[in-house]
């Protein structure tokens, strides 16, 4: 009889543990960040404490590069990862997708102004860029086929800020910034650098990408998330001091050196007006300059007329987080 | 007759160079399994590996990087070996610079030389010169201490007599401490061009991405892995023969006595 029980518990316990489907949405998501928190990740950590509270289990991991964040995702350890992985997914043929554009590229050469008036005073010259097959050399190169010159020699520094420390120094002459590293040489060295005007590529800086496998099964995680980031970047976009109430009212970013917090309205402003975040995940169109821009970049092989969109993007989120998001989240 | 055969295939089996390839061997197998399994995705197969690394070789990919990497590792193990002997040779014979310069020495072995790595851009910017102070920084802890270990530990007897035969200072350091440390000090040169050759990669990892550094980089941003295996290989095979020709040089000119029979 003990034995018969035992026998029934047991097929029991097996039974309902064979009914719970293992891959259904769990609530909670994992991001790796190849960044720290700072003011140009603020954006991004209002979006994902806002889907905190929307009941959503968020764990933000930071790490040291781009490449890192990446290997964490293809790795198993973070669920999402930000950043323009198309050489990953292509090269290694994992089965990761992107699902939403983030931010365009917005990128600034900025130059010795007395040495190098314009492009054409650049022919021969030697230009500083992030890193080989970096999105800063692929814009060197467009800049080169659409004035018609050719870099003397294509140096890399790895990091804006070393690049603009090397600038201010005078050990690089000609290089490429962010915002908040050009703000930082035209405000500490007025009148000696300039910026020279780019091309618009349309291409992303950074993109939200997840194993396929997860996106497939975290629906309505992915749906909170891509509602809640394109609620923030339409904050923004509308009204740039939508980031600093957010961060007062989340308890954000707290410890914020005054230096800095003078810094963040005129990033978030500044940003909003170069069309930085993307409102409306970017989408096929999106893909498209991606595959033009990445190719110039060596990140991605083949013609890009070619590419297919779905190799590299899961589109199947963006249009019902698109209608659901609001155009303001005061 | 059989005995001897059974002796023959004894000796062999024994045979240092035999075990030495069938270990390579073995750890290559074990990495062709790890690869096929797969561990990760990341984690490229030997046989791919092996032709990404000669692909490489053939094609000038790595004639082109060592061209970059080598100039200024050259340079920092050449000041690194000229000036460390000689401090640890001063810190060796003088209790004084012992008291002063040993601590400093000591402090610097164990710090975490890649968190002191991006200070050097402060002073000395993003160039060549903050590579070879990467490849300094690295390379000196070991040369000196090792130099400095060899002068102290010279034999009691050899020091008496001397002393015996009345020899001069420079006669006692020259003759006596300098054979008698030349083995721990040949020693602190290997593991120096060994450190070296990490703070060489780690400056072009760290500070501004040329030469091998930048292969490892531009490969791995590219998830082009068997690549990225291939250049990291290189680094090994590349350290491990330099560090092998510089006991050949030491055993052929320097220290001849110390050769295998």
């Amino acid at each position: 009889m003990k034995r018969a029980l035992i026998g029934l518990a047991t097929l029991a316990f097996v039974i309902s543990a064979c009914g719970q489907d293992s891959g259904s949405d769990q609530g909670s998501i994992r991001v790796a960040l190849g960044d720290i928190e700072s003011v140009e990740t603020l954006g991004l950590m209002i979006a994902l404490e806002r889907v905190r509270e929307r009941g959503i289990d968020v764990t933000l991991d930071e790490l040291a590069d781009e490449d890192l964040a990446n290997q964490a995702v293809v790795g198993g350890q973070a669920d999402v990862g930000l950043g323009a992985p198309y050489g990953l997914i292509q090269g290694s043929g994992a089965p990761l997708r992107i699902f939403c554009q983030l931010q365009t590229l917005r990128a600034f050469p900025v130059v010795d102004k007395a040495a190098y008036p314009d492009w054409q005073s650049l022919d021969g010259e030697t230009f500083t860029v992030h890193s080989r097959g970096s999105s800063t050399e692929a814009l060197a190169r467009m800049v080169e086929q659409v004035e018609g010159i050719d870099f003397g020699k294509i140096s890399y520094v790895s990091s804006s800020e070393v690049r603009a420390t090397a600038l201010l120094r005078g050990n690089v002459k000609a290089t490429v910034l962010d915002i908040p590293n050009k703000n930082f040489v035209m405000g500490e060295a007025p009148g000696k650098f300039h910026m020279l005007p780019v091309p618009d590529t349309g291409a992303s800086d950074e993109v939200l990408f997840g194993n396929t496998e997860w996106l497939e099964q975290n629906q309505r995680t992915v749906q909170v998330l891509l509602e809640e980031l394109l609620t923030t970047w339409r904050s923004i976009n509308a009204d740039p001091s939508f980031v600093v109430k957010e961060r007062e009212r989340l308890g954000l970013l707290e410890d914020l050196p005054p230096e800095l917090e003078k810094e963040l309205l005129p990033y978030y402003e500044q940003a909003s007006e170069e069309g930085l975040f993307t409102s409306d995940c970017g989408g096929a169109e999106a893909a498209q300059a991606d595959f033009e821009f990445y190719k110039v970049a060596g990140q991605i092989q083949g013609d890009p007329a070619s590419l297919n969109v779905e190799d590299f993007w899961y589109l199947d989120p963006i249009a019902p987080a698109l209608k659901n998001a609001k155009s303001s989240g005061s | 007759m059989a005995t001897t055969v059974q002796n023959r295939a004894v000796r062999i089996g024994t045979h240092p160079f035999l075990l030495r390839v069938l270990s390579i061997l073995f750890v290559l197998g074990l990495w062709e399994w790890a690869g096929r399994v797969p561990v990760s995705i990341a984690f490229p197969t030997c046989s791919e590996t092996l032709v990404a690394f000669f692909e490489m070789l053939t094609d000038g990919t790595f004639a082109k990087a060592y061209a970059e990497t080598i100039v200024p590792l050259l340079v920092g193990v050449f000041l690194t070996a000229v000036g460390g002997i000689l401090t640890g040779i001063v810190l060796g014979l003088s209790p004084r610079a012992e008291w002063l310069g040993l601590p400093v020495v000591i402090v610097l072995q164990a710090s975490p030389s890649a968190a002191i790595i991006p200070l050097i851009t402060f002073q000395y910017g993003i160039g060549f010169a903050a590579k070879v102070f990467a490849v300094v920084l690295l390379s000196a802890p070991v040369i000196v201490l090792n130099s400095y270990r060899g002068i102290r530990n010279t034999p009691r007897s050899l020091l008496e007599m001397s002393d015996a035969f009345l020899a001069k200072r420079w006669q006692r350091i020259w003759k006596v401490v300098l054979p008698a440390g030349s083995g721990l000090i040949f020693a602190g040169l290997r593991l120096g061009l060994a450190q070296g050759f990490t703070g060489a990669i780690l400056a072009e990892l760290i500070i501004t991405p040329t030469g091998v550094g930048d292969l490892i980089t531009f490969y791995r941003s590219t998830a082009d892995y068997a690549h990225m295996f291939a250049a990291i290989l290189s680094i090994v095979v590349f350290a491990a023969v330099s560090i092998g020709l510089l006991q050949r040089l030491e055993l052929r000119i320097f220290r001849p006595e110390m050769r295998p029979a």
